[in-house]
């Protein structure tokens, strides 16, 4: 279990809300989007890794 | 064993409480942190079932029961669990419609997994009627 995970999880979404917040405020609209989907592909990454690895245990015991 | 599970609570609600937190400022970001946690749990829990499953072969190996009918059963558990976290994790995030399509994807794929056994037990039966 790697708790780091979900507050690196949490801190990605709490800095994104920060930086959507300032950028709104600054009128720059279209990098709002580009912002949201940063965040998102960056939560991808970090999390396809650990789901990888619930398949491949599920595999490996079940001996599928 | 209890320390595991000890560990599982306290992950748990650790996970909720920053589900909570995360989930007033980015909505989006909260669904993450929750299926990031489901999977470490899920995980834990897989390695904590596998002296069980284990077990059950051998059981069955000393009953004399063929190997493919456990195989079958321990499949079908892997797909349901596969299955619920993935349904689970749409039907949090409010799109129902696709956690009952992924629900009945499982479904359908047991019933496959499990055609072979059934045909047996189908042949068993009509070759007792038959004498």
């Amino acid at each position: 279990m790697e708790i780091d995970l979900l507050f690196k999880i949490a801190a990605v979404g709490i800095i994104v809300a920060i930086l959507n917040l300032i950028l709104k405020k600054t009128d720059h609209e279209e990098q709002v989007v580009m912002l949201n989907v940063a965040g998102l592909i960056i939560v991808l990454m970090m999390l396809i890794p650990s789901i990888q690895k619930l398949f491949e245990t599920i595999k490996d015991v079940f001996s599928l | 064993m209890i320390t595991d599970v000890l560990k599982l609570c306290g992950f748990g609600l650790l996970a909720v409480i920053l589900c909570v937190i995360v989930r007033q400022m980015k909505p989006e970001s909260a669904v993450f942190v929750n299926i990031a946690a489901g999977v470490m749990i899920l995980i834990v829990t897989v390695k904590i079932l596998s002296p069980s499953v284990k077990a059950i072969g051998e059981l069955a190996d000393g009953a004399g029961i063929s190997g493919d009918f456990s195989e079958v059963l321990l499949k079908a558990l892997a797909i349901s669990y596969i299955t619920k976290l993935s349904a689970d994790c749409a039907n949090d995030v409010g799109e129902t419609a696709l956690g009952s399509k992924l629900e009945l994807a499982g479904r359908v794929s047991i019933s496959a997994l499990s055609l072979p056994v059934f045909t047996e037990l189908a042949g068993l039966i009509t070759s007792m009627i038959n004498g």
